[in-house]
């Protein structure tokens, strides 16, 4: 009998350490349990979500101490799809930075548009320090 | 998690003034510090014009974006100009929502013709 291909449920639960390559290693991994699972139309929504969370817990929140660790859960539900990451870190005050406006020429300091535009609802912890973000199925 | 270094190749060429920039992969924060130094080495050799090749981009992040505009603002101070090829649908439509579009002179990817026999 042929065995079955590998397949990774698309939710997923994990800690990673405080480093860029760590958060593109998990990006990928987030990339590749939602084609396997046909979720394509949400993949390139979901993946850049989580890497920008992923991205500012790591260089904001633990300030890229590589001992401090990172947690990202992803839910995948019938219509929904539920992103969490939260660090280690004092949090920040995400009640001023979500109504920072970002010129054509900065450099920095899309997150939060980004945040707007692709999840249908974004909510911080009190004290900024977990992000959770929630997208719909099928949004085209 | 495994431990592991995820670093896409990039091809910096530079010519009359010219820099093409060739990524294999994604322009992410995790390829920056790996390119960052040999965009500043083109720029202080005098590329006037940077062009930017994303055939395999899957994903472009707020760091990518970042480092396009910097480089943006640094050729545009000696009157010169950027352009980004070759960019997924997915890409494009994140700098359409951007409005970078147009200053970073970003195009697709060419659609593939159907045959019709």
């Amino acid at each position: 009998m042929k065995p079955s291909p590998r397949r990774f449920p698309p939710s997923l639960r994990c800690a990673i350490a405080s480093r860029l390559t760590e958060v593109d290693s998990l990006c990928r991994s987030i990339r590749m349990r939602l084609q396997e699972a046909g979720l394509t139309a949400e993949c390139f929504a979901v993946e850049l979500l989580a890497r920008e969370s992923l991205n500012n817990a790591v260089t904001h929140g633990n300030r890229s101490h590589a001992d401090k660790t990172v947690w990202l859960e992803l839910r995948v539900g019938r219509k929904w799809i539920r992103l969490q990451v939260s660090d280690e870190g004092p949090g920040f005050n995400w009640r001023k930075a979500r109504h920072r406006r970002c010129e054509l020429e900065s450099e920095s300091g899309r997150g939060m548009a980004l945040f707007a535009h692709y999840a249908e609802q974004v909510r911080f912890n009190r004290c900024g320090s977990q992000i959770t973000l929630w997208l719909r199925r099928n949004r085209r | 998690m495994k431990n592991e270094i995820v670093v896409p190749p990039y091809v910096v060429e530079l010519q009359n003034g010219q820099c093409q920039v060739t990524l294999a992969g994604d322009l992410t924060a995790a390829t920056i510090p790996d390119l960052q130094p040999a965009l500043r080495k083109a720029l202080n050799q005098g590329a006037s014009e940077m062009v930017f090749d994303l055939p395999n981009a899957v994903m472009l992040d707020s760091s990518g974006i970042g480092i396009l505009i910097a480089t943006a603002n640094s050729v545009a101070r000696r009157g010169g100009k950027i352009r980004v090829t070759n960019v997924s649908d997915d890409i494009l439509r994140l700098l359409q929502m951007m409005r970078l579009v147009d200053r970073l002179n970003a195009t697709g990817r060419p659609r593939q013709e159907s045959h019709r026999g």
